[in-house]
């Protein structure tokens, strides 16, 4: 597994598909929370948009990056098309974490703002279960499950706009009225912990269901 | 040794039947080709094979660890040069950094990589991406060696070298199976060969073995007008011939009554 993650980092480093869903990220912090003075909390709700649309794109892009003929050797070589999957998603988190750490300071960095370390795990909190039900989207809209790019696109695109307007098809509303409400940031940790753990849970799920739908197309 | 079996095996792909009752097992140093018309299924009898694709009914039971496959194309956009892609797939398959490198090396330089190993897998034509496709599956002596059509887009030199590594992969005791549309490639190399059409498995012959002998040209003969010679194949130091074993003290007689000078003879291929 350490040398499939090996060769699967590099090879991503080196397609550079990364950049556009990092730029836009780094795009959005600037436009949204730069000279912001209200509550921290408020600026990672935020962050917490941003992380979701960037990490879909980039998850599709990193699934999506490996030939299909040669993720066929992969698998081949691996024996397992679950192990595969299980390591492109590994990628895709550690890809994650400069962002998480991206749309953890810079809104200190450029506004003006009250910092503890209870706001600080909020935010790690809130901004981790965003990417990782970005993942999960994105997932489930990579080549894997929907062959034609402009229908996964769009599919993404839906589940998006899905997962910001309904409650309780995903924790991300839930994670925005937390972070949007008056408490403080000790009285939200324990509710956006369980929303990151839950957002884990579903990411599981997801490369179960894209490795059964995968597999099923062969 | 029984490598891997296909017992009454069917694949639909909704409601279009690709397999019906195929049954087919590859045996440890067997090389087997499976012939048959586009669209036959061939393809897909090598991707139930290697654990690629399920059956909808029936079982395909694999005993092997070290499974390699080629697919029919191999494309990659990757930016990662094609000897940096072959260290990472030996250190997947268990290799260290260094055996890989050099095993990479080794298949590449015989396989004769035109641009080097150093060059971008992305600008690799479509004959040099097939031999890095080919010497990512020999980097570790398979157990089961599966490949689809792999002499398309080679070059002749290469045609040769690849019918010399299946035969030595099976000699060391690996079951090969491939796909290939040509009747003479089919001939010098598979032990065995099965017809597939519309779906079905309908011919199986089993194949004599095959000597190879190399010679330097005297007197003028036409060898491929020769009855016993299976495949002619010219080159810089003269030219090789296949010819069914036991058949090959004629033809070596003739060519020694002739004034041609035999440099080699070994049996390429065993029964």
């Amino acid at each position: 597994m350490t040398a499939l993650y090996r060769y699967l980092v590099t090879s991503v480093l080196l397609s550079q598909r990364y950049l556009p869903p990092t730029l836009i990220f780094l795009a959005a912090m600037a436009v949204g929370t730069t000279s912001d003075n209200g509550p921290l909390q408020s600026s990672y709700a935020f962050c917490v948009l941003a992380m979701l649309v960037c990490t879909t794109w980039l998850t599709v892009s990193i699934v999506n990056h490996e030939d299909p003929t040669q993720r066929q050797i992969t698998v081949v070589t691996m024996g397992s098309s679950l192990r595969v999957l299980a390591t492109t998603v590994a990628v895709v988190v550690t890809w994650c974490v400069p962002l998480l750490i991206i749309g953890l300071v810079y809104p200190i960095v450029t506004g003006n703002h009250v910092v503890t370390a209870g706001t600080l795990a909020v935010g790690a909190a809130a901004q981790l279960g965003a990417a990782l039900i970005g993942a999960t989207i994105g997932l489930l809209c990579s080549r894997l499950v929907i062959r034609r790019i402009g229908i996964a696109m769009l599919t993404a695109a839906a589940a998006i706009l899905a997962v910001l307007l309904l409650r309780w098809i995903s924790p991300i509303r839930s994670i925005m009225t937390v972070l949007s409400n008056d408490k403080t940031a000790g009285a939200n940790a324990v509710p956006l912990t369980l929303l990151a753990a839950l957002s884990v849970v579903l990411l599981v799920a997801a490369v179960f269901v894209t490795k059964a739908l995968a597999d099923r197309k062969e | 040794m029984e490598v891997v079996r296909l017992r009454k095996v069917s694949k639909r792909y909704g409601r279009r039947e690709i397999l019906a009752d195929v049954d087919l097992q590859v045996n440890a140093g067997e090389l087997l080709a499976l012939v048959g018309a586009n669209g036959s299924g061939k393809s897909t009898v090598l991707k139930l094979m290697v654990g690629l694709s399920r059956p909808s009914a029936g079982s395909v039971q694999r005993n092997a660890t070290v499974v390699s496959y080629v697919p029919d194309v191999f494309a990659s956009h990757d930016r990662l040069s094609a000897s940096a892609y072959l260290r990472h797939m030996g250190r997947i398959r268990g290799l260290s950094t260094r055996s890989a490198q050099a095993r990479a090396h080794e298949l590449l330089d015989r396989l004769a990589l035109s641009g080097g190993a150093d060059t971008p897998m992305r600008k690799l034509s479509k004959g040099n991406a097939q031999k890095v496709a080919l010497a990512q599956a020999l980097l570790r002596q398979p157990e089961l060696l599966v490949l689809d059509e792999p002499w398309a887009g080679l070059d002749a030199t290469a045609h040769t070298t690849l019918r010399e590594l299946l035969t030595e992969t099976a000699a060391q005791g690996a079951a090969v199976a491939f796909t290939e549309h040509s009747a003479q490639v089919v001939r010098s190399t598979a032990t065995r060969v099965c017809e597939i059409e519309h779906g079905r498995l309908t011919a199986i012959t089993h194949q004599t073995s095959l000597t190879e002998i190399s010679m330097v040209p005297g007197a003028n003969i036409d060898w491929s007008r020769h009855p016993d010679v299976v495949e002619v194949r010219p080159h810089e130091a003269g030219i090789t011939l296949m010819v069914p074993t036991g058949l090959h003290d004629a033809t070596l007689l003739t060519a020694l009554q002739h004034g041609w000078s035999v440099t080699t003879v070994r049996q390429v291929r065993s029964e």
